[in-house]
């Protein structure tokens, strides 16, 4: 295993040592201005690599002459590094937003965060610090949304975005025939609301539709596991 | 008398009521105002003058004040701290500082590094680099024997991580009390099924601290044969920073690691075996200036 340093994912580490650590000076013939703090709470939070969890949505720009010019620096940039976030080819981003997804196999449900990106083909949650892509569903496989209110562990009520996603292509099953493997989706979102208009926005734009949003409810507080 | 302007006026004119017969108020005042203070990177085992170019914050040129065998990297500046509200301004400020340590890092091959933002002013009768000379003299001893303990050493950041719910889950398989109380809660009615998952809740919880112990200490032991020196930091919390934490992925080791340069390779594949472990992921960073063993003492 090799060692990282130098990247956006490092610079928490970075920060931890040079904001508190360092070779300290007592010899009284110095006077010293460290130790005095200079840096607000929240910009060192935003600093230590949590900047994402302060981030908003963020409409990128849908101007053509725009979009090249982000396409051409993401390929300048990326080559190899881990830091990239997995784009597929001439795939565009359309907004990108701090956001957690309803993890419910095994024992525990929990909401696993991480930035969510809404991009011309897919809806997809990344988790930079490991490289990971915790939820995934191409747009076409969006048949219906709601938003709901739930409580979560800190008792706050907190909107959710359901998402009722129906794989293309169907499973056999031996006895019933062709069995379509439906199932619901649990987001959150730093700006959920701003989310489900863009997810409906480049729906219409595929030329689909979307159910009912009544359907999803009711299927949700049937389907849903916890 | 010679003319003043700007801001020093009325620090200028209080200085005349002072009756100090030739007195000569020049702009100096001003230029020295800005050149008072001097910004310290780190203390290097070298004791070359070097110029090592405009490398520092906001492209100050950075170079050394040496006494005897020793050195401090230095920038001048005015003897304020830096402040900024901008984060991506302070965020360039923390990694010149980084890039100068380690580029005399490169160039001397041991330093002592110090914090962001020290600096030194001079005072009444010294100027900072009389000071600085002062202090590297003063502690000249303790000094060479931080150098001597961290050279030819790097610091390592080891973070290990743990997925919350296979360990919940590997617990559930081997205790007996745990499974039945989950298949319980399945056959209960709503309200009696919150009372079992609430007692469930604490027994895991009891029983993932036991393991955590457990993992601790194992992979410590482990990492200790690695590394020369060892320093067990606080874990964060993504909850620290906002409400959602993710579970599967919780920190449940912190640690920063003094490895000789060339053992370094020899932690890795340590971190690699325990990485390809189920249930763990290992975070390997470095090889840092070593900040976290150079402070006190």
């Amino acid at each position: 295993m090799e060692p990282v340093r130098n990247t956006n994912a490092t610079l928490v580490d970075l920060l931890d040592r040079i904001l508190d650590k360092g070779l300290v000076i007592y010899a009284d013939v110095i006077v010293s201005v460290a130790g005095i703090p200079l840096i607000g709470v929240n910009l060192r939070a935003a600093l230590a690599g949590m900047e994402t969890m302060l981030e908003y949505g963020v409409m990128m720009d849908r101007d053509e002459k725009s979009r090249a010019r982000e396409r051409e620096h993401r390929k300048k940039k990326s080559a190899g590094s881990r830091e990239e976030v997995p784009l597929i080819e001439g795939e565009e981003i359309i907004l990108k937003m701090l956001g957690s997804y309803r993890d419910t196999e095994g024992i525990y449900s929990t909401w696993r965060p991480g930035l969510l990106y809404l991009t011309d083909k897919r809806l997809y949650l990344y988790q930079k610090d490991f490289n990971e892509i915790l939820f995934q569903t191409p747009l076409e496989e969006i048949k219906a949304m709601a938003l709901k209110k739930e409580a979560d562990f800190t008792k706050e009520p907190v909107d959710v975005l359901y998402l009722l996603v129906r794989p293309q292509g169907t499973s056999k099953d031996p006895e019933v025939g062709e069995v379509v493997d439906n199932r619901v989706e649990r987001l959150r979102a730093v700006d959920i609301y701003r989310l489900k208009e863009a997810i409906e926005e480049r729906i219409k734009i595929k030329g689909l539709t979307l159910n009912d949003n009544l359907a999803v409810s009711e299927f949700g507080r049937r389907r849903a596991k916890r | 008398m010679g003319k003043t302007k700007g801001k020093g006026v009325k620090e200028t004119l209080d200085m005349l009521d002072d009756n100090k017969p030739g007195v000569i108020v020049t702009n100096q005042v001003k230029a020295e105002s800005k050149d008072e203070g001097r910004y310290l990177y780190c203390v290097a085992d070298s004791g070359e003058k070097a110029h090592l170019g405009k490398i520092g914050l906001d492209d100050k040129e950075v170079y050394t004040i040496p006494y005897v065998n020793l050195c401090a990297v230095v920038h001048n500046c005015p003897s304020e701290p830096y402040k900024s509200e901008d984060r991506e301004v302070v965020k360039r400020w923390v990694i010149t500082h980084e890039k100068v340590v380690e580029v005399a890092w490169e160039k001397f091959g041991t330093v002592l590094p110090l914090g962001f933002d020290t600096i030194i002013k001079g005072e009444e009768n010294i100027s900072p680099e009389e000071n600085i000379k002062n202090w590297l003299k003063q502690d000249h001893v303790k000094l060479k024997e931080k150098i001597d303990k961290i050279r030819g050493k790097a610091e390592y950041g080891v973070q290990i991580f743990w997925d919350h719910k296979f360990i919940a889950e590997e617990i559930a398989k081997a205790n007996e009390e745990i499974r039945n109380l989950n298949q319980d809660i399945k056959s209960k009615p709503k309200g009696m099924a919150y009372m079992f998952r609430y007692k469930l809740e604490n027994l895991l919880k009891k029983e993932m601290e036991k393991k955590a112990d457990y993992y601790f200490k194992g992979f410590y032991a482990r990492i200790k044969k690695c590394v020369f020196e060892i320093r067990v930091e606080k874990t964060k919390k993504m909850s620290d920073f906002g409400s959602c934490g993710d579970e599967k992925r919780q920190m449940f080791m912190n640690l920063s690691c003094l490895v000789d340069k060339e053992k370094s390779r020899e932690l890795g594949e340590e971190l690699e075996k325990i990485n390809e472990e189920e249930g763990f992921a290992v975070r390997f960073t470095g090889p840092w200036p070593p900040y976290s063993f150079v402070a006190f003492g």
